[in-house]
């Protein structure tokens, strides 16, 4: 069978999932004035998750029913993790450099990876300021400033 | 034969000059909001109920009810076309939709979903006109009991989701579970997991979760190939194969049938009726390995069952003044808002109303057909920018989008995680279809069992003594004994042939 590793790692991390839901559904009442309380869904809920992880995890180490799709290597996971870290610096960009140049920045990284930088500008540079413009004149929202 | 004479009265009234004009507005604007992500038919129905109060009565329901059915004909199009569910119901189209527009089948997708809603709405306006009353009196005996056990018939229906381990797909059917409780308790007010955060008390956002799970998670699965090798896949012609048709008008069919039975049905919204069909579809195929792939009657089933859903989810609404779902919910308050009172008497104190609105809903049905056939070229020739400029210009609208549905960061960040998330599911083979689903209905079925239980005297035997909730888990409980025995005789069979080689 294809390698359970991954199936271990991740049953093990939705048994800790289900394990901080659980212990968190015992901070809310499990009996409420006429039957069940808002503890008693998300206990009996986390409860299964957990046993279902537990399961899961026996599956993935038995090698049974896993997963087989490959795990990306190379020129596919650098591509992936490029675009992965662009999109985690767009999000923490935002807040100070505001949408229309954050949003510049990060067409811009994205898109000179296939074309040349002279053409990536190009809507690098119109589609942040046409969504701003759609969204602000035709939906009212403004999208966030600059702000420094 | 009465009816029928009223109904070519509504033609009259339906196709004067503003109603038309109404109807055509409504249903455009049902389109956009299915195709924006973010704005569902709940919201876009509400905010333009203020622009109906200078409108007769007749005008304005046209009009809300378009954006109603509309929004099921645009929500097909993101959802076909960059894997991102336009409103609820199109999660199920999602699957083999975008595969399809994967192999350049964008046009055939988009087509036959059209074709198919157009049948699925007419035959449900139909029914509602003809049988409409008789039918809505079954409504009124559902109560939470029913609801819940609803919910429960449409958790079944998830085995068609689930890949090579059932195991897994409870998981991902748990884990959805699990999401829908964050937030504020619908019966309490008690605010639950939010881990001291602000953002989460209203819980997570449909659109991020979906947007997440399935758009952003399918760009980064996407970017493991080359994507200069990418080529964009060929419009491989605009309408189905011939060899399609006909599995396609089956599903259709059965689509219509499921949709429209589910519409009648308080709680069970357009969701459990795409899923139902699309689990039927799948059982029925003679090769249900295509499932998943780009299986056309992965398309035309579910979106059918929505398009028939929400015409069907009328009829309750007008004759007895209960509303099926959130959507019809808005359009009972524009009704009384308008000073229409919805009920038995409808048909007979206001047949000019009533039969103007049902003959309205064709005329829409057919209004948005003719939209939608001849735009499925422009939709087409946009799946066919080349990958590597349409992932970046996908992402950020996505990205913009998902901050304007509540102008908060926060949501913008949640919706990257998710769609780390949602990558390593789909490596893992959980399926994130399933965890939608139930994150969907999550709070439905808490709220039906907890009020089930409320007023019940004999604590869970609730369920089992109310003749419709018992035959409904009873009929839930038979379908999945018989997937399992199914299951088990396919692992069987296969177990032998392999000895047998």
């Amino acid at each position: 069978m294809s390698r359970p590793i991954a199936g271990i790692i991740a049953s093990i991390a939705i048994l800790g999932v289900s394990l901080i839901f659980l212990f968190q559904s015992f901070q809310y009442p499990y009996r409420g004035s006429y039957g069940p309380g808002p503890g008693f869904f998300p206990t009996w809920m986390s409860g299964i998750l957990l046993v279902l992880s537990l399961l899961c995890l026996i599956e993935a180490l038995r090698g049974k029913n896993q997963s087989d799709e490959p795990w990306p290597v190379g020129q596919g996971l650098r591509s992936l993790l490029y675009v992965l870290g662009c999109l985690i610096a767009y999000v923490f960009l935002i807040r100070y450099l505001g949408y229309i140049v954050t949003g510049m920045i990060f067409l811009f990284l994205l898109l000179i990876r296939h074309y040349k930088w002279y053409i990536a500008l190009i809507p690098a540079v119109v589609a942040p300021l046409a969504l701003y413009y759609l969204f602000r004149n035709f939906l009212g929202i403004l999208l966030p400033e600059f702000r420094f | 034969m009465d009816s029928f004479l009223s109904l070519l009265h509504g033609f009259e009234t339906a196709l004067s000059g503003w109603n038309l004009l109404y109807c055509l507005l409504g249903v455009t604007i049902g389109m956009l909001v299915g195709i924006l992500p973010g704005l569902g038919p709940v919201a876009g129905t509400a905010l333009l109920i203020p622009v109906t109060f200078g409108m007769d009565p007749v005008s304005a329901i046209i009009m809300l009810a378009g954006i109603y059915y509309g929004s099921m004909y645009g929500g097909t199009i993101t959802s076909v076309l960059i894997n991102v569910p336009g409103e609820t119901a199109s999660v199920i189209t999602c699957i083999d939709g975008h595969q399809m527009a994967k192999q350049g089948r964008a046009g055939a997708a988009l087509g036959i979903a059209a074709i198919g809603s157009f049948i699925g709405g007419v035959t449900a306006i139909v029914c509602l006109a003809l049988i409409g009353p008789v039918l809505a009196n079954l409504a009124l005996k559902f109560g939470p009991p029913e609801f819940f056990a609803i919910m429960m018939f449409g958790l079944v229906m998830l085995i068609a989701l689930v890949g090579k381990s059932v195991i897994r797909g409870l998981v991902a059917a748990a884990i959805g579970l699990l999401l829908s409780l964050v937030g504020m308790d619908p019966i309490t007010g008690l605010v639950r997991f939010n881990f001291g955060q602000t953002a989460l008390l209203d819980g997570f956002d449909f659109t991020i979760l979906a947007i997440g799970l399935f758009a952003f998670s399918e760009i980064l699965i996407s970017l493991e190939q080359s994507i200069e090798s990418m080529k964009p896949a060929k419009i491989g012609g605009l309408m189905p194969r011939r060899d399609e048709w006909k599995p396609s008008f089956k599903a259709i069919g059965r689509g219509t049938g499921i949709g429209m039975m589910l519409g009648l049905i308080p709680g069970a919204s357009a969701i459990i009726a795409s899923l139902m069909s699309y689990t039927t579809e799948k059982r029925l195929a003679k090769d249900p390995s295509r499932f998943g792939k780009g299986a056309i009657e992965g398309v035309a089933g579910p979106e059918t069952a929505n398009n028939a859903h929400s015409g069907a989810s009328l009829i309750p609404l007008f004759t007895l003044g209960l509303p099926t779902s959130p959507t019809v919910a808005v359009i009972l308050s524009a009704f009384i808002l308008h000073g229409l009172t919805p009920g038995p008497t409808l048909f007979t104190k206001n047949p000019d109303f009533t039969w103007g609105v049902i003959a309205s809903m064709f005329i829409g049905n057919v209004i948005l057909l003719i939209m939608n056939l001849p735009m499925i070229r422009l939709w087409a020739k946009i799946a066919a920018i080349p990958y590597k400029l349409l992932y970046p210009l996908i992402l950020i609208v996505t990205l913009t989008g998902t901050y304007a549905v509540n102008r908060s960061l926060w949501d913008v960040a949640m919706t990257v995680f998710f769609g780390i998330v949602g990558y390593f599911f789909r490596k893992l083979d959980i399926p994130i279809a399933a965890i939608i689903f139930t994150f969907v209905l999550g709070s439905q079925i808490e709220s039906s069992f907890l009020q089930s239980l409320a007023t019940s005297q004999n604590g869970m035997l609730i369920f089992f003594t109310r003749p419709i909730s018992s035959t409904i888990l009873g009929i839930a409980i038979l379908v999945l004994l018989l997937s399992i025995f199914s299951g088990i005789k396919n692992k069987r069979m296969k177990i032998a042939s392999d000895v047998e080689m």
